[in-house]
């Protein structure tokens, strides 16, 4: 009874260690999982969104760029930003976030440039430099200058005087610099007038200013009467007929702006229809408004004579009377909105000279905040006509988007294959949030590609993605790391640890041979072995350190300058001399102790190869010692200096700490490999006339050499992931010169490098945009994670083979 | 042949007294290979021969026998200095091969073992192939010649009597012949570099009764060629293949001399009763 107790309270333990070891692994596949997921994922393409915010007191936004991530307190979206030559991202309060805001249009495409990251937008102009125009320089002039004159009188006759001096100064250029080949700038998709547009817009705007005159004198009379009349009724029948006055004045503006909008352009047959279609919505809306403003108005003549001191009635007139105010302001917008599409055709103009902002629409946004305070509406009902606005608004842009705009990036790519032209691009920008949208020039040379991704295929999207795996692995970063690929991150860590294993792999099978082969057992070697095994668990970090002091500032100094530059007191040259004469003779009395003993008894031998080993070690001590301390040493680069050569981080000295750090695996998994050689097999081949060499060349380093290759990956594996003591040694985000390249002589053992590690850390903490970054980073660690977990593996199939082999023992 | 009144050896071995052996004439009259003289060991502090003086005629087959832990091993390990490999042994004595002291400073043990062939009790291929198993000796001693090495190859595989068993497969592991074969391999690699004197110890130990069969006949057709100096646990066997055997007990030779003799009729009752099976 006692024992099933007992045996009881065990299976608990068992249970609860079962369970607590399935979380642990549990949440080790979780990571690893997420790091596949994230990693995999990370160069799949994403649809861009335009995102609509709405803003108490301020300008609504308009946001074109991908969705990153969310969290309970905002949503962050990666943007365009141009002016500053890194992509951005923007966080955005979850308060303003409303997914029904999140529009998906067609047209708008990534662009995707080597300097400043990703623009968001759509081709509008494309400049292109005409070689074959220039052949006839006459021609060339004229040209130019008729062109420029035009631009000037253009921009003379709309805007200030400040620019006509630039502008003159551009004429001028044009007329000396005859040889230049002719600039042609195109609208994609129309052409335009520049004047009659101009014209268009001025009699727009007189129209609607004297409309919004007799708004304000009717206003006024409205106010006097008030005065006069009862409050309720009388307010409200005026009200509503000066409405009615409104809607028949905006139904003539919005005519108005109708015919100047034809006007302006040659449109296409399909541009016209649309925007008739806008337009006779419009006015069909508004004329609905006014028929049954109209009978309401008779409806409330009737009951106004009918009852004139109801009290019920007065409050339900008051009513209808507030709602009516708010209708007019309604219609203010939708004259505004009729305004703003008149300023965005200008805005199209306005990109010839840059990137200008259109900042009419401000003033209706800036209406639209006095209508909320004035009235009654909700914050909901002000953020719902906000967002109808702004879809309106982008409805607007896209409807006057021509597909031939749409392909032309593309197409342009494919075309001009030299990159000499320049793409104008409607864009979003962080700078000024992203309302209005602006324009921006692009040379095209700088264009990695135009990827319409709202409107691809998954087989496209496969293509891209694919595409961007073999640039992350084959290319070179651009854009301050958050583009392009990590080629040479990945070369720095394979040359380092290639270097590095090719060291340690010597350095840990000779230490191993002479522990487990050549020296009996003792306390000592006990000792030595435990403290081998200690060494592999002191922090890298540590091992960095000791790099720097050691390989950079000690040795790399000395080389670069000899003693003097690494701070090293030489000897004087009669004391070096003799102390040159001491260890030769010391060297040459080991030599001699090492001959005698091959011929020396068993009892003799040991002493004497003690004795031997002993000399040895100090010869060559004193040798280094001498070599230190040499008066005779200027190094090896002296000329360079003071910039240093070797004495500063570089990549031997990287792999060279690596190897020390490592040396501990390698030793530990030669020695239990040596461990693993049958005795039958050494006292064979001493049966055999071999000599000690001979059997650890022939026999023994043969039969261990899977277990020493398996020491050699798990050290490989182990420097793969160190990060800490590189950073010491010279391990950079970004090197313009690679370790390894095709100049002689080749690999270039002082110079810095990258190394995938390294390349997270960095990006992942240094950068200044982590959010642009975050793909390279996920990428990364995915590569690192999948180059670790290769070595390892083979490093197990090594040695599961090597068991299989030698079964037999 | 040296007499002696004590009563049992046996007894006063296992009282750690010193024992005098009974040596024959026969074999203290031929022509000696090696002269093992007043030999003693110490593993540490623990003695394992003790003053061991013994003969061993050329060109003839000596069987050591012995109850297990007698020491049979240690004195075959030490003619070839195998000794060397251990730690805290400590020697007395002297082992003459050829007429020269072994454990002299100037002599060079990998030289003598060049000389001297051995085969262990487990057959103990080296995992490569099996003509490099059989001409190892040969490169260890600086023979890089093909033809050299194909002719002795062939050769010894001959005379080990597994030529044709392995004509075809001479490129295959040597691990992968069976153990009978394996270990002709071995005594392939031992007599490779045509020594003038072969260790065995226990060859037959790991093998069947046919493979047993074929080692016994080898033995016999290198006699003569090669002194053989056997260790085996199978009396029979050493009636049938050696020339002369001597009894081993405890770490002391008790009593040598011709193999007829010692099987018929022996000098001590005591060695009667090993070599009949009524002790040991
Ligand atoms: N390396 C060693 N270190 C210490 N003692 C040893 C060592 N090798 C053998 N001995 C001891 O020396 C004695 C003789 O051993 P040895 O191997 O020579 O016996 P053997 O006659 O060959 O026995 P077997 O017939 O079982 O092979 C034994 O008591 C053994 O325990
Ligand atoms: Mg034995």
């Amino acid at each position: 009874m006692n024992t099933k107790v007992t045996s009881m309270r065990d299976d608990a333990r068992i249970w609860m260690v079962g369970g607590f070891l399935a979380l642990c692994l549990g949440m080790m596949l979780v990571t690893v999982l997420f790091i596949v997921w994230r990693g995999a994922s990370a160069f799949w393409p994403r649809s861009i969104d335009v995102i609509i915010l709405g803003q108490a007191d301020d300008s609504p936004r308009l946001l074109v760029g991908n969705k990153l991530s969310q969290d309970e307190r905002s949503v962050r979206i990666q943007t365009s930003d141009p002016g500053f030559g890194t992509s951005g991202s923007q966080s955005v309060d979850l308060a303003q976030w409303n997914e029904s805001m999140r529009v998906r249009s067609d047209w708008i495409q990534r662009v995707e440039t080597r300097q400043s990251g990703a623009l968001f937008g759509v081709p509008l102009y494309i400049t292109t430099l005409n070689q074959s125009d220039a052949k006839d320089v006459s021609t060339v002039v004229r040209k130019v200058f008729v062109e420029t004159a035009h631009r000037c009188r253009v921009i003379l006759d709309r805007d200030l005087q400040s620019t006509t001096g630039n502008q003159l100064e551009l004429i001028a250029d044009t007329l000396t610099d005859c040889t230049r080949p002719s600039i042609r700038r195109e609208r994609v998709g129309s052409k335009g007038d520049m004047g009659e547009f101009l014209r268009g817009t001025e009699q727009f705007q007189d129209n609607a200013a004297s409309r919004r005159h007799s708004l304000a004198k009717a206003d006024e009379q409205i106010a006097n009467c008030l005065e006069d009349l009862l409050p309720g009724f009388a307010k409200e029948w005026l009200l509503l007929a000066q409405e009615q006055g409104n809607a028949t004045g905006c139904l003539g503006a919005i005519d108005e702006a109708f015919k100047v909008a034809c006007g302006l352009h040659s449109w296409s047959d399909e541009e016209l229809e649309t925007l008739r279609q806008q337009f006779t919505n419009y006015q069909d809306e508004l004329e609905k408004e006014l028929i049954a403003r109209e009978a309401r108005l008779e409806k409330l003549n009737k009951r106004w004579i009918q009852t004139a001191s109801d009290a019920a009635f007065a409050k339900e007139m008051q009513q209808a009377c507030l709602q009516s105010v708010s209708q007019r302001h309604l219609f203010e917008l939708e004259l505004s909105w009729a305004e703003s599409l008149l300023s965005a055709q200008k805005l199209e103009f306005a990109g010839t000279t840059g990137s200008e902002a259109l900042d009419l629409p401000v003033g209706a946004i800036a209406r639209l905040n006095a209508i909320q305070r004035e009235t009654q509406l909700s914050s909901e009902e002000t953020d719902l006509v906000r967002s109808l606005w702004g879809q309106d608004y982008l409805g607007g842009i896209e409807a006057r988007i021509s597909s031939e705009q749409i392909t032309a990036g593309v197409q342009l790519l494919r075309l001009d294959s030299e990159r000499k032209s320049q793409v104008a691009m409607l864009v979003s920008g962080r700078g000024e949030l992203v309302f209005p949208l602006r324009m921006e020039s692009v040379p095209l040379s700088d264009v990695e590609a135009i990827l319409a991704v709202n409107r691809m295929s998954v087989w496209e999207m496969v293509q891209v993605y694919a595409g961007r795996w073999a640039e992350f692995l084959t290319a070179a970063p651009r854009a301050a790391n958050t583009a392009g690929g990590i080629f040479p991150a990945i070369l720095g860590t394979v040359v380092l640890t290639l270097i590095m294993t090719l060291a340690v792999i010597p350095l840990g099978v000779v230490a191993a041979l002479y522990l487990r082969e050549y020296i009996t057992a003792s306390p000592l070697v006990s000792l030595v072995r435990i403290s081998i095994h200690n060494l592999a668990g002191v922090p890298s970090i540590v091992y960095g350190v000791f790099g720097v002091a050691f390989f950079c500032y000690t040795l790399g100094a000395f080389l670069d300058g000899g003693p003097a530059n690494a701070g090293i007191q030489v000897l004087p040259s009669p004391v070096w001399f003799v102390g040159l004469g001491i260890v030769a003779s010391c060297s040459c009395v080991a030599f001699f102790c090492s001959l005698r003993i091959g011929l020396g008894q068993a009892g003799t031998w040991l002493w004497l190869s003690r004795l031997a080993l002993l000399l040895w070690t100090l010869s060559l001590a004193g040798f280094c010692f001498l070599l230190l301390k040499s008066p005779f040493f200027e190094g090896f680069y002296r000329d360079a200096l003071p910039i240093p050569t070797f004495g500063k981080g570089g990549i031997l000295w990287a792999s060279l700490t690596l190897a020390l750090l490592t040396l501990p695996i390698v030793i530990v998994s030669t020695e239990e490999a040596l461990a693993m050689v049958p005795d039958s097999l050494r006292v064979g081949s001493f049966a055999c006339g071999a000599s000690k060499w001979q059997t650890i060349w022939n026999i023994v380093l043969p039969y261990a050499r899977s277990g020493i290759v398996t020491g050699g990956l798990l050290a490989a594996a182990r420097a793969v992931g160190q990060v800490a003591p590189l950073m010491l040694l010279g391990a950079l985000p970004a090197v313009v010169d690679l370790p390894l390249d095709s100049q002689f002589p080749f690999l270039h053992p002082s110079r810095s490098f990258m190394h995938l590690g390294n390349q997270v850390y960095s990006l992942s903490q240094r950068s200044s945009d982590t959010e642009a970054t975050q793909p390279m980073v996920f990428a990364s660690i995915l590569l690192l994670v999948l180059a670790v977990a290769s070595l390892h593996l083979t490093a197990n199939l090594v040695r599961a083979r090597f068991r299989a082999r030698f079964a037999q023992y | 042949m040296s007499q002696d009144p004590s009563p049992n050896r046996l007894e006063a071995a296992a009282g750690g007294k010193g024992v005098d052996a009974v040596i024959h004439e026969r074999v203290l009259n031929a022509e000696p290979c090696i002269e093992i003289q007043k030999f003693s060991l110490w593993y540490g502090k623990k003695q394992a021969l003790h003053e061991i003086t013994m003969p061993v005629p050329r060109g003839q087959v000596t069987a050591l026998v012995g109850p297990s832990g007698c020491g049979k091993t240690t004195l075959l390990r030490s003619v070839n200095r195998m000794t060397d490999f251990m730690d805290g042994l400590t020697l007395r004595g002297s082992i003459l091969f050829e007429g020269s002291s072994i454990y002299e400073p100037k002599v060079d043990p990998v030289e003598l073992r060049r000389r001297i062939g051995m085969v262990f009790q487990d057959p103990n291929p080296f995992p490569m192939s099996v003509f490099e198993n059989v001409v190892y000796p040969l490169k260890v001693a600086g023979i890089q010649k093909r033809s050299t090495l194909n002719k002795v190859c062939e050769q010894s595989l001959r005379r080990a009597a597994l030529w044709d068993e392995v004509r075809d497969r001479l490129t295959e592991s040597g691990l992968k012949l069976s153990g009978g074969q394996q270990q002709r391999l071995c005594i392939a690699r031992a007599i490779a570099t045509k020594p003038s004197l072969l260790l065995f110890d226990e060859p037959c130990s790991a093998l069947d009764p046919l493979a047993t069969r074929k080692i016994e006949d080898l033995v016999g057709e290198l006699r003569g060629k090669y002194t053989i100096l056997i260790v085996t646990h199978n009396m029979q066997q050493a009636a049938r293949i050696s020339d002369n055997t001597g009894f081993i007990y405890l770490g002391r030779l008790i009593e040598y001399g011709p193999t007829s003799q010692i099987f018929t009729k022996p000098f001590l009752p005591e060695t009667e009763d090993y070599v009949t099976g009524r002790f040991g």
